[in-house]
């Protein structure tokens, strides 16, 4: 059977078209909702695993996110946070989560800064900012792919 | 299309197969998913278009000292567009934004074309704040210099990556011990539930620090945030305290009446000193992204003795901001609640 052939059945025809816009709908609702350039998301941050202690550098939203897979590292699974350094001892160590209010006397803005300085204590020698400093990821010396 | 007897008329009628009735809905579903976002695409065209407008009318207004509108998209200087201000000897490129960083080298910021408000559509561009080093430094102090006598209305645009304790998207300010501090204005996160830092914002005007309950506006804390921080003042009063009064706005919505935490340190009650961050005093600069820190306190092992009062030696960026930035605009008069609530209409997405 030839395809002019074809296409003089009409209910050949009305088939063969329905099967093709079906075909053509998911196409151009896939092009028209779903193909969007993404739009970069974070910062480069320097991270830190908790568990496997590997160090590297990702595009970071929100490090206190625990639902991101972003957060976790891809070799052991650990939770991720910004990585620090301490600058008197080298001592390399993630920094803490957000996850603690700063103590109720802590009601000026100083006392508030001074709470968040003390997250960044070096954990080893308890060096305070800035002996201790948030690392950039250019400060890596060996990046995991995490 | 068939025909087919129809018993009730005793003619011949005309009716669609089952299968052409599919075809015409899907004729029409493909016709629709092609159309429907090119329409709102064009919605958000007309909003950006309009959010443009607007914005050229903001930087004539006489009391408009800067006005970064972020459209820049590449880059390393925010262009203010504030050009008519009525400040002495005004010209508005003193207030550009200069991209900056904490530390020697190039500035890490990162330009998101299409990363702002209708972003998605390719119109609205943003500024990514990294928060470790990136901050934008206006050198230019002569308009932005206030003390507890003038009035002034700050207005952003932000989106914060990150929602905790310290997250500070502008200052001018040089905050030091608790008994060495100085600050004209500043405002950052406080997402903390207690007895002192209920909201999810602290500011900080002249003397006072301000936090407030988020019980008067509810917001989503990870979208577009319009904040505007506004100080009214109030005058003298009997006793030769001038008084003034600062409301913090979120999406258009004052936050109500806030904590004043200043006294209840007695350490600082007194300790914060206006005058140190102008006049002549060190000559603080306004940055976005961060918040201006005494050297002396949290660097001492770099501040050098011999160089006090100079204001590199002085003055370094701590709390830093991690997010997106789209607008920032200063007024040097208290703009009215309907004229910062108009500011939110036309730039919510």
């Amino acid at each position: 059977m030839t395809l002019a052939a074809l296409f003089r059945e009409r209910q050949t025809r009305n088939r063969i078209i329905f099967a093709a816009l079906i075909l053509l709908l998911p196409i151009v609702v896939y092009f028209q909702f779903f193909r969007k350039k993404p739009i970069p998301v974070g910062a480069e941050r320097a991270v830190f695993c908790t568990k496997c202690k590997s160090m590297g550098a990702k595009i970071i939203v929100d490090i206190e996110d625990d639902k991101d897979q972003r957060n976790y590292c891809k070799i052991c699974g650990g939770r991720l946070r910004y990585a620090a350094k301490c600058l008197k001892c080298k001592y390399e160590f993630p920094l803490p989560a957000a996850d603690s209010a700063p103590p109720g006397d802590a009601k000026h803005t100083m006392d508030k800064f001074r709470f968040l300085r003390d997250r960044e204590l070096c954990p080893n020698c308890r060096q305070e900012p800035p002996d201790t400093a948030i690392m950039t990821p250019d400060q890596i010396e060996k990046k995991a792919d995490l | 299309m068939k025909t087919h007897k129809n018993r009730l008329l005793g003619r011949r009628a005309l009716f669609f197969t089952l299968i052409e009735i599919y075809i015409a809905m899907m004729i029409f579903l493909i016709l629709s998913a092609l159309f429907i976002p090119k329409l709102y695409r064009s919605m958000q065209w007309a909003k950006f278009n309009r959010w443009v407008a607007y914005n050229r009318v903001l930087s004539n207004d006489p009391d408009c000292v800067v006005n970064f509108n972020f459209q820049e998209g590449k880059g390393d200087i925010l262009y203010n567009s504030a050009l008519g201000a009525d400040v002495e000897n005004h010209q508005a490129d003193k207030y550009n934004g200069y991209l900056s960083r904490t530390t020697a080298g190039a500035h890490q910021f990162q330009w998101i074309n299409s990363g702002g408000r209708w972003g998605t559509n390719g119109y609205k561009h943003a500024l990514q704040f990294n928060g470790i080093n990136t901050y934008v430094h206006i050198p230019g102090t002569q308009g932005l210099d206030f003390t507890p006598d003038d009035d002034f209305t700050v207005m952003s645009w932000v989106k914060f990556d990150e929602f905790t304790l310290g997250k500070c998207p502008y200052s001018k300010s040089l905050w030091g011990t608790a008994s060495d501090a100085a600050c004209q204005y500043d405002i950052y996160a406080n997402p903390w539930a207690g007895s002192f830092g209920q909201g999810s914002f602290d500011a900080d005007v002249f003397t006072t620090c301000a936090t407030w309950t988020n019980a008067d506006v509810d917001f989503e804390k990870k979208g577009w945030v319009q904040l505007a921080l506004r100080y009214k003042s109030l005058g003298t009063d009997a006793s030769g305290n001038i008084n003034g009064e600062i409301t913090v706005f979120v999406n258009g919505q004052p936050l109500g009446p806030f904590i004043e935490t200043t006294n209840e340190n007695p350490n600082t009650a007194t300790a914060t000193e206006w005058q140190a961050c102008s006049g002549s005093g060190l000559n603080v600069p306004l940055i976005l992204g961060g918040a201006g820190c005494y050297r002396k306190y949290w660097s001492p092992s770099t501040y050098d003795k011999s160089k006090a009062g100079v204001l590199n030696n002085e003055w370094m960026i701590k709390f830093l901001f991690k997010g997106k930035m789209d607008e920032f605009v200063l007024f040097k008069r208290a703009l009215s609640d309907s004229e910062i609530r108009a500011h939110y209409d036309m730039g919510k997405e």
